[in-house]
């Protein structure tokens, strides 16, 4: 059946349905990896958004469980070029699993030009349309109309409700969700007792969990959003009391409690290419990367670890017995060059 | 950084293994050096090469890539360093070479880039194998061997079947998989002949698992990036240059593809490589394992296809790295603003097809295996697999650009498709066709040829469309068309499938809306804005504005094959300097990976699409360019040229072919009327005929008088050529090669058997004309001259027939109304000059002739077609002392072939040589391309009947230089009569011994002398040739080429050195 997809700008892009018939809205955004569609998919970071990527054959290895970054596909949407009928591997191929998990899909789309189009004019509101229950006229007005998805607090919606915890050995890290990806649980659960704490968790019921650290996850939406005011406030205590660090959504928090400042990147950094050089050693990374806003106006204590050899934006920060980074350490998908950060979660511990 | 001078190294002549990739990397690098300040010194003796221009280099030497001959240019030019790593294997070994005889450290001149332990550690099986051990990556369990015993026992341990891989040599020559102990006998005998350090690995076969490249860059600081992964289709087995390969790899998950690239950068780390590295892996999809096959510590012909395929210049950041820049300190030359320590994402796939010279060799064995057959590459883009498939198709330049049905029988389906060859992609079709494309067939086709299921599924589905348009007879329904562009079906092919005209059908889609978007080539998948001049069409999306503007547009020459060379490639970028130094915009369309044609930079706008009909009409729509050049291409371009011309009118477009036009073009290449056109001008031509059927063929020769030369018309290189001296040996050559149709009519000419044969480059601007030069062909007539070393100016014309030649090529040029280059061969017998064929295009002697005059001819030939006159030109080139060019074969790589010399073309490349006098460049020449040429010693001599009344006068001279002879009997009681002495050894077939192969195996013997007459005549004389490739001893297999040996012995001076002259023209 044929879809299409409605963008604030007035443009329509017709193409094929697949996956769970729906019409949904959100922003578009664009990844550039050529492979990890499943840990894209399912990072909570990618909340609220609908999620194109760049490469033209998607699916081609099938669907796994095992590739799970969270416990279900967290976009609102899926645009591709072409998925992939018959992978030969996997349990399922692309368009049974997102017919399973409920999520719409568009393939047959001139994602290039898309992403031309979102490259140009800055990420843009958008309502994709798969069931035929709404016409490409009134989803251009809806997605005028909509709120951006960061408006709301994402965050909360995909949070844990509960605390849990994993690993079994070495001392204990308090994980902030605030969308946390699993390979960041399951890096830090190597050589850590790791207690996964909700999002809005206060400072006395952090002190609880008796931390030896406090890690703070990724997750999607506007850092600024005043719901994460206190979340914020509550960073700013801790940092003084354990050593703290904080990856993405981490980081831009850390960041705002240190007293520097967030915005929004014209259409974010998302691919598993991006270069980012640490400052001391000139050593460059290739990073997994996945955010929309970045820091910047750092107080003098804050020092800038990281930056990104394309654009020049933060990538990593460092302040008093704190440090954090905008890239992703456990890559999934993507390069795994900065994992060895991880080995630095027991430095900090141990002083 | 100090300003260094730095000594860069080519590769040398083209040989399979060893292609054009290396004059990309080298003319890259040069171009970086001296950017960067730097003054270059290059080192070739490859003359058809775009980095022996003196534009490229400082200082340019066409010199033999030996440790002598460099030696005494690192002495004379004292460069400051090296950078082995751009010229191929051979920079490689050279540089080892230097360092051994400690040429290196006497001059104090530094290696840059990967050391040379590195090097070491890279290439030495064993090293390498202990250092993965070291580091912890897999490796296949294997061993080393120094002989066929060690190989033995080895391969008892590790089960059949093995595979040998002989250490330091390229393009695996001599490897092998051996499934039974006879097998290895073989192969490890002759691997170890051939492995410089007489060492061979003996390895566990991985058949069947998958295999993957990946193409790193690391800086000295230990950075390291993964410019592109590369997926093998054909499973292992087949040498990467042999398979069909996709980029980026299309089947691997997300956790294995960063597991195999986690590895790659620990590998290139652990080896210590700076600059650019290939790391190969064997990968099994089931168990997701993976082992270590292999490393390239330098740039390599994957290097080239991964540069193109993502628009990274490897070569240049390579170069750059070598000289101690870091990855983050170089910019994205695609985008101009984001950082060279990048890895690029591309947003579609990229398909390369290895060419393979089965089409000439018709004879050599088809089977591939772990090493290489083919002699070029093509590469396609598309937006989809199927998409970059189809067009790849299209791009190959052999058959008619689509899967055609071949007459084969079950059993020969069967087997093309189980062993690997170079029909297999065609064999799959086939099959999958035979049956419509079932899941069965699906299945039995995957289990068969071991290729991953995800490519057989892609493939089914394009054949079940052509099935589908198959049906259609009168008509393609609308839809069915939009199905069939978008998958990438060529308007050719679906004119083919349904019997309507190709014009028709792109009328169709047209009308459709259904034309070429040219999307940018720009490293980041569209995240950044690019300003790269590179595009690929594709029918799959919509249209993104290109900047056009006055241009040129010039077509490239596709693929490298035997008859169409780096030679027309070199002629390309002299295009497209001309079309811009006289202000177009120079447009390219080109889709050979290994060019520097097909370097963004080259030109101001890359089309990277197949040079068919369909590829070049699209970008004149969208160019609307001033002019088209077509003479610079090869054949391609000119079997292109009445098309062309044809829908520029119909389409009313302003587009100038440029040069001689389409009319006279044709004229030249048509025999008959040529012929009239130059009985007119007073030109004599040989006796000729075309035969329409097998008794015409008869008829005519025998009316003409034997020999004649016989031969089907519009081909390439000689393709199907041959000398018949009687009906006997004519009515075999029409029951192998080819029957006479009337659309298809057999050639048959006189054959001017002993004549002198000479070659013609010439320019004109339609009233002047001048000739670049004469060159006189070394071998016989009779060989084709691009099989034949060649000398200018000629050695044995005196000054009255250099005049006439000069009159003869002016009044021809004239006749057909040159505008541009042209190529003549004419032949001399009994006083008396005949043309035997004028090429109206730019020929693979021009740079040769470029290099030896310092004046760049086929520059100027584009100037002229451009509207410039001839000025300040004398009538013919001048030149000082003499150049030799010395064609270089690749007889080791193909099995089953007679390295006999005759009228069809077998070589891959040439080397020249450059000096005073005729022996010390032909001297020069044969070094350059690698033949060795004793100085003393034992010869061989085994002479025709026919041949011994002249070598009598020889055979004393070799005496004199104090040379020693064995002989059979024949030749021997013949040498006797002249009173020179040789020592008496049986014939093969005589079944005795000592025979000549027994001898040559106990390396009795130092040269060969066998000069046989007619083809196929002696399987003698093909076994003692082909065992004298295998081991390394020189022969000489025509008259002339002996008397060419002994006068460079004799007056050759090795001490000549001169580096190569500028003509600021």
């Amino acid at each position: 059946m044929q879809g299409w997809i409605a963008l604030e700008n007035g443009s329509v892009f017709f193409g094929d349905s697949f996956g769970y018939p729906k019409t949904v809205e959100g922003e578009l955004v664009f990844n550039t990896s050529m492979t990890g569609y499943q840990e894209a998919l399912t990072d909570p970071s990618y909340a609220g958004q609908i999620l194109m990527f760049t490469f033209p054959q998607i699916g081609n290895y099938g669907c796994n469980k095992e590739n799970y970054e969270s416990d279900k596909i967290q976009t609102k949407a899926c645009i591709v070029k072409e998925w992939c009928r018959n992978p030969h591997q996997g349990e399922e191929n692309f368009d049974d699993w997102l017919t399973r998990e409920k999520i719409p899909g568009l393939e047959g789309i001139d994602t290039r030009k898309l992403t031309i189009i979102t490259r140009e004019s800055g990420t843009l509101r958008a309502v994709i349309s798969t069931d035929g229950k709404m016409t490409p006229e009134e989803g251009v007005k809806r997605a005028k109309k909509m709120e951006w998805p960061s408006d709301s607090n994402l965050v909360a919606e995909v949070s844990t409700k509960k605390i849990y915890k994993q690993g079994k050995k070495g001392p204990n890290v308090t994980l902030f969700d605030w969308g946390v990806k699993q390979s960041i649980v399951t890096n830090l659960a190597e050589k850590n007792k790791v207690t996964v704490v909700p999002w809005n968790y206060t400072i006395e019921q952090v002190r609880k969990t008796k931390p030896d650290l406090i890690f703070m996850s990724n997750g999607p939406g506007d850092p600024d959003h005043p719901e994460m005011e206190s979340v914020v406030k509550n960073i700013k205590a801790l940092v003084k009391e354990y050593p703290t660090i904080g990856i993405c959504l981490g980081h831009q928090i850390l960041g705002l409690a240190l007293g520097g400042e967030t915005y929004k990147l014209k259409y974010g950094h998302r691919g598993g290419n991006q270069p980012v050089k640490h400052v001391n050693t000139e050593i460059v990374y290739i990073t997994s990367q996945n955010h929309g806003f970045a820091l910047h106006k750092l107080p003098k204590n804050v020092r800038e670890t990281f930056i990104n050899l394309n654009d020049g934006t933060c990538e990593g920060i460092s302040g008093k017995n704190c440090w954090s980074v905008q890239f992703h350490p456990e890559a999934a998908p993507g390069p795994m060059d900065a994992n060895v950060l991880f080995e630095k979660v027991g430095e900090m511990i141990n002083g | 950084m100090d300003k260094m001078k730095i000594l860069v190294p080519g590769a040398g002549p083209i040989i399979i293994g060893q292609a054009a990739e290396f004059d990309y990397s080298g003319s890259q690098c040069c171009s970086a050096l001296r950017e960067a300040g730097h003054k270059v010194v290059l080192v070739n003796s490859n003359p058809a090469t775009i980095q022996t221009d003196p534009d490229t280099a400082d200082i340019v030497y066409i010199e033999p890539l030996t440790v002598e001959s460099v030696g005494k240019i690192i002495e004379k030019e004292k460069p400051d360093a090296i950078i082995p790593g751009m010229g191929g294997q051979t920079g490689l070994n050279l540089t080892v070479g230097l360092e051994e005889k400690g040429i290196l450290k006497k001059h104090g001149v530094k290696i840059l880039g990967t050391s040379l332990k590195s090097i070491e550690m890279a290439e030495d099986r064993d090293l390498f194998r202990k250092r993965m051990v070291e580091i912890g990556e897999p490796v296949a369990k294997s061993g080393i061997a120094k002989t066929i015993n060690n190989s033995l026992k080895l391969a008892k341990k590790l089960n059949y079947p093995v595979v040998v891989r002989p250490a330091f040599t390229l393009g695996g020559t001599g490897g092998g998989i051996a499934y039974d102990k006879e097998e290895l006998e073989i192969i490890a005998g002759r691997g170890l002949a051939l492995s410089p350090v007489k060492q061979l690995l003996i390895e566990e076969s991985i058949l069947g698992w998958l295999e993957f490249e990946f193409e790193v860059l690391r800086d000295k600081d230990n950075n390291a990036i993964i410019v592109c992964s590369m997926e093998n289709l054909d499973p292992m087995g087949v040498h990467t240059g042999e398979s069909i390969v996709v980029a980026p790899a299309l089947t691997l998950p997300e956790r294995a593809y960063q597991k195999l690239r986690t590895s790659a950068l620990k590998v290139v780390k652990g080896l210590g490589i700076v600059g650019g590295c290939n790391v190969q892996f064997a990968y099994n999809s089931k168990t997701q394992d993976y082992i270590l096959i292999e490393v390239n510590p330098r740039v390599s012909r994957s290097s080239a296809l991964a540069s193109k395929a993502t628009g990274v210049p490897i070569a240049r950041i390579a170069s750059m790295l070598c000289l101690g820049h870091k990855l983050h300190e170089l910019s994205n030359r695609v985008t101009g603003n984001t950082s060279a320590a990048f890895e690029p994402s591309i947003d579609y796939v990229v398909t390369k097809i290895p060419r393979w010279p089965f089409d000439k060799f018709k004879l050599a064995d088809r089977e591939l295996g772990t090493q290489m057959k083919s002699t070029g590459e093509t590469m396609s883009i598309g937006r989809t697999f199927e998409e970059s498939l189809m067009k790849a198709w299209r791009s190959i330049g052999q058959g008619e650009g689509y899967p055609e049905e071949p007459n084969w029988s079950e059993r020969k389906l069967k087997k093309n498709l189980s062993t690997p060859n170079d029909r297999r992609l065609l064999a799959i079709w086939t099959y999958l066709l035979k049956d419509g494309a079932t899941q069965k067939s699906i299945d039995k086709v995957c289990k068969i040829t071991e290729f991953h299921a995800f490519f057989i599924e892609r493939i089914a589905n394009l054949v079940r469309l052509q099935i589908k348009v198959k049906e259609c007879t009168k008509t393609v329904p609308d839809n069915l068309i939009i199905e069939l562009k978008r998958n990438g079906f060529g308007d050719k092919h679906i004119s083919h499938l349904t019997g309507i005209n190709q014009d028709k059908i792109r009328k169709q889609r047209k009308g459709l809306g259904i034309t070429s978007s040219f999307l940018m080539v720009d490293t980041c998948a569209g995240e950044f804005e690019a300003k790269t001049p590179y595009f690929y069409s594709t029918y799959v999306d919509q249209k993104t504005k290109v900047e056009t503007g006055k241009s040129v547009v010039i077509l490239g020459s596709g693929p490298i094959r035997i008859g169409q060379g780096i030679e027309f490639d070199y002629s390309t970028v002299h295009g497209v300097q001309a079309a811009r130094n006289a202000g177009y915009e120079a447009v390219v369309i080109n889709n050979n990976p290994e060019t520097v044609s097909t370097d963004f930079d080259a030109s101001d706008r890359l089309y990277f699409e197949p040079l068919d009909r369909e590829s070049i009409f699209e970008i004149l729509d969208l160019e609307k360019p001033y002019g088209i050049v077509l003479q610079l291409g090869g054949q391609t371009a000119v079997n292109l040229a009445t098309h062309i011309e044809k829908y520029i009118k119909d389409e009313k477009l302003k587009t100038k072919i440029l040069g001689t036009t389409v009319d006279n073009m044709e004229l030249a290449e048509d025999r008959g009327k040529c012929g009239k056109i130059m009985e007119k001008a007073g030109i004599n031509m040989p006796e000729w005929a075309a035969a329409e059927n097998s008794e015409e063929v008869v008829a005519y020769a025998g009316k003409i008088g034997y020999p004649v030369l016989v031969r089907p018309s519009f081909v390439l290189g000689g393709r199907g050529m041959e000398i018949v001296h009687n009906k006997t040996e004519l009515l075999k050559y029409l029951k192998l090669e080819t029957h006479a149709a009337p659309d298809k009519p057999v050639l048959v000419d006189k054959f001017l058997e002993g004549a002198v044969e000479l070659d013609v480059d010439l320019i004109s601007d339609g009233k002047n004309v001048v000739i670049g030069a004469i060159m006189e062909q070394i071998e016989m007539a009779g060989v084709h001259s691009g099989d034949s070393a060649c000398v200018m100016p000629p050695q044995s014309l005196d000054r009255n027939t250099e005049k006439e030649i000069i009159e003869i090529s002016k009044k021809v040029a004239k006749a057909l109304n040159i505008i541009g280059a042209a190529n003549l061969q004419l032949a001399i017998k009994d006083q008396k000059i005949y043309l035997l064929e004028a090429n109206p295009r730019a020929s693979r002697t021009l740079p040769y002739v470029s290099k030896s005059t310092g004046y760049p001819m086929a520059r100027i030939a584009v100037n002229l077609m451009l509207g410039e006159k001839i000025k300040n030109l004398p009538d013919i080139i001048p030149m000082e002392g003499a150049s030799v060019k010395v064609p270089t074969f690749s007889w080791l790589k193909i099995t089953g072939l007679d390295t006999v010399l005759g009228p069809e073309m077998k070589s891959t490349g040439e080397a020249m040589g450059h000096g005073p006098n005729f022996g010390t460049a032909y001297l020069k020449a044969m070094k350059g391309g690698n033949k060795k040429l004793p100085t003393k010693g034992t010869v061989f001599l085994s002479i025709s009947n026919k041949l011994k009344l002249e070598f009598g006068n020889i055979a004393q001279e070799l005496i004199d230089l104090g040379f020693k002879f064995i002989a059979t009997k024949g030749t021997a009681a013949h040498l006797r009569k002249k009173g020179i002495k040789s020592k008496v050894i049986w014939r093969i077939s005589d079944k005795k011994q000592p025979d000549i192969l027994s001898v040559m195996r106990k390396e009795d013997v130092d040269l060969i002398i066998n000069l046989p007459t007619g083809r196929r005549a002696a399987t003698d004389g093909a076994q003692m040739r082909r065992l004298a490739v295998e081991l390394g001893i020189p022969f000489i297999t025509t008259l002339t080429g002996a008397k060419a040996a002994i006068h460079s012995l004799k007056e050759g001076e090795l001490n000549y050195l001169k580096p190569l002259k500028k003509i600021t023209y």
